[in-house]
């Protein structure tokens, strides 16, 4: 696996050597890249050794000349059970859908229950649009081997494996679970108005503003060790309703994050069991703008910013990683 | 004496690790799906230490399942049974969770 920011015309001679390719960047980048095996999304910011930064003009390309084949498609919002029925029997795939698109919030409800999700890993992220455009421009996601694009469809790198190759998946999350009451929720979804605070009905909308929490900060639910995020998106303590980016569920527990007192320090923790540089990351737009993370390095995780991301499910305010090893010859 | 740990605790311990991947493939040496193992682990009674993200999702999406609707139990435990048996990549948590 290879990652580097290139031009078009470095990322066309890729394709045309027959690269398979994980590939995110501008639109108009995107649309201009020959056919050839690979996926992409649009993104306006990214992630590199230098610190994170905004770019108009390069594309961040993930070669994986590990693998022995690959297809790709853009699945429909009713057609994601083809995530898992098109796989290879070794490998992993990488996913890409638009924000705000009916497929990420079909994935996001119906994929953590789609029959085999967790035998093989998914690996990806939430396209998205520069900050300033929100609302203008619309995410895209492209199908290389068509020529395709969407702007509600998952697309998918199916991508095979030589049996001596070990994938990795797995998240870096800074957040945990803070000191106060746990909150719960009656129904699943992105939009919730009651819940139950400490097994007191309330309105959460409403519990939040009354007190002032900080929202920038994420609900964290403990998923067998491993640390889930729900992020604000609207609070509207008039109407009572609160908007999440990714769905609350019922049945789970969830607590207010406490604050991370240094970033720099928390990613640089996470990057201690392996060189970073050599894996695929995704981070979160939101970490980016919160954390402050433009212009400043993450560990050495490089790779799009991103307006969720994917590690089998939707996270949110996190950064997912894949990586591939080899066995040693005997 | 009680049903768990018991024998199966001491089986796994005796094989290679190559002799556990081929008999987890088989299915031969998990407990059974009515085993109360899964009952247990499915109800959050107990949290062994996982380290596989897939394992710790799929052990979640399952317990809430459960928690909505008791009566899905069985499937649920035998569809975690399957996720043991058909990936060895997530055998290094089976340790844990045969250790209650």
């Amino acid at each position: 696996m290879k990652n580097a920011l290139l031009s078009v015309e470095e990322t066309a001679a890729l394709i045309a050597s027959r690269a398979i390719l994980f590939v995110s960047g501008p639109e108009r980048l995107l649309r201009s890249l020959p056919r050839g095996n690979w996926i992409g999304g649009t993104t306006s910011y990214f992630m590199t050794l230098d610190g994170g930064e905004s770019r108009e003009d390069r594309l961040f390309c993930t070669t994986f000349d590990d693998a022995v084949n690959a297809r790709m498609a853009i699945l429909p919002p009713d057609g994601l059970s083809g995530l898992t029925e098109h796989r290879f029997a070794h490998g992993f795939t990488c996913i890409v859908t638009p924000a705000f698109s009916t497929t990420l919030q079909r994935y996001a409800m119906d994929g953590p229950s789609l029959p085999g999700l967790y035998n093989q890993p998914v690996f990806g992220w939430v396209a998205g649009v520069h900050l300033d455009r929100v609302g203008q421009d619309v995410p895209m996601v492209f199908d290389g081997a068509t020529g395709a694009a969407s702007s509600d469809g998952l697309a998918a790198l199916w991508v095979a494996l030589p049996e001596s190759a070990e994938v990795d998946l797995d998240i870096v999350n800074l957040f945990a679970p803070g000191e106060g009451e746990s909150i719960t929720f009656p129904q699943g979804g992105f939009d919730a108005t009651d819940c139950l605070i400490g097994g007191v009905p309330t309105n959460l909308a409403r519990y939040i503003v009354e007190r002032g929490i900080d929202t920038t900060l994420p609900l964290v639910a403990d998923y067998a060790g491993a640390m889930i995020n729900v992020s604000f998106q609207t609070v509207d303590a008039k109407s009572g309703s609160v908007r999440f980016y990714a769905p609350v569920m019922p049945g789970t527990i969830y607590r207010l994050a406490r604050s991370v007192e240094d970033y720099d320090a928390a990613y640089a923790d996470a990057t201690r069991e392996g060189s970073a540089a050599d894996m695929l990351s995704c981070n979160c737009i939101l970490n980016y703008r919160y954390a402050g993370l433009e212009g400043r390095p993450t560990g050495g995780f490089v790779g799009p910013v991103t307006f969720g991301e994917f590690a089998y499910i939707l996270l949110n305010q996190t950064l997912s990683r894949l990586s591939v090893r080899h066995a040693l010859a005997a | 004496m009680t049903d768990y740990p018991g024998n199966y605790d001491t089986r796994v311990e005796r094989l290679s690790a190559d002799r556990l991947d081929s008999a987890l493939h088989e299915g031969g040496a998990l407990p059974s799906v009515d085993h109360q193992l899964w009952t247990r682990l499915l109800t959050g009674e107990i949290n062994p230490n996982i380290k596989t993200l897939a394992t710790r999702l799929i052990i979640t999406r399952l317990r809430i399942d459960v928690a909505k609707d008791r009566t899905v139990l069985p499937r649920a435990a035998q569809e975690l049974r399957r996720f043991f048996t058909d990936n060895k990549f997530a055998h290094r948590d089976l340790t844990a969770i045969t250790g209650f």
